[in-house]
């Protein structure tokens, strides 16, 4: 099986908010989708990026057929909860829903918390 | 690897993901206020650098991954690409995929370039650039 996703560990600051939403646009468009969904994984992942409190950013992004999965962390207790209330963003809050876009806090990837996005091309 | 303006990258050797290397350097630069002309320079060296890898560091391993690592200081940006791979190899013959001036490229890019190999085990290609408004008069 090969390895398909990217990581990314960043300060937070400038250079933070100027590449970890561009790499989430490239590899979007890697995967297929349409030019109006990368630009909303574009703005999604920067408006995550704006949340998070962490120093350092850790980032991971995994393209799939039409899809991409991006993950944000490490997140602070209490935090991705707080997140999840951000108005913008998707209203599925599990991995397990069967829609496109989703979003939801893993607790166990990394042994680090993080806040999870899934766009899909509709 | 502690500066506050170092950035970590990792992704698969593989040609399509060079783009995403390039994306990269593209937002440090927009950050850093680099040149029009530095940024260039550095994407120019870079993909180089990550090209060799892809070409060259697994040819055996579909799973190999490219490293690239940025510090940033005011006057100065260093840029690692790192692979774990086969090391250089010495070549007794041309080498039939390329003309070999990859590395020449990078020489005549860069400030300075420092490589490290280990057979069969990695390869970091180090990349010192300065940025032109602060350096030295001569």
């Amino acid at each position: 099986v090969k390895r398909r996703w990217v990581t990314l560990a960043v300060q937070a600051g400038p250079t933070a908010d100027a590449v970890v939403a561009r790499l989430a646009g490239a590899v979007a468009a890697q995967a297929g989708l349409p030019i109006d969904r990368v630009r909303s994984v574009s703005i999604l992942v920067d408006t995550l990026v704006g949340e998070l409190s962490t120093d350092r950013i850790s980032a991971r992004f995994t393209p799939g057929p039409g899809t991409i999965e991006v993950a944000l962390g490490p997140l602070m207790v209490g935090e991705g909860q707080r997140i999840l209330r951000v108005k913008v963003l998707p209203d599925r809050r599990s991995r397990e829903d069967d829609t496109n876009d989703a979003i939801w806090v893993d607790t166990e990837r990394d042994s680090m918390s993080t806040i999870c996005l899934r766009i899909g091309r509709t | 690897m502690n500066s506050s303006r170092t950035l970590e990258l990792e992704l698969p050797a593989r040609s399509e993901n060079l783009t995403l290397v390039r994306q990269v350097l593209g937002g440090v630069a927009e950050a850093e206020g680099w040149t029009a002309a530095l940024l260039m320079d550095i994407r120019l060296a870079v993909t180089e650098a990550c090209s060799n890898v892809v070409a060259h560091a697994y040819p055996s391993a579909p799973n190999g991954l490219i490293r690239v690592s940025v510090i940033a200081y005011p006057h100065q940006i260093t840029v690692s690409v790192r692979d774990s791979g086969i090391g250089i190899v010495p070549r007794m013959n041309a080498c039939p995929r390329g003309l070999g001036l990859g590395l020449q490229l990078i020489v005549a890019l860069t400030t300075e370039v420092r490589i490290q190999s280990v057979p069969d085990e990695s390869t970091d290609v180090t990349m010192i650039f300065t940025s032109p408004q602060t350096a030295v008069p001569q």
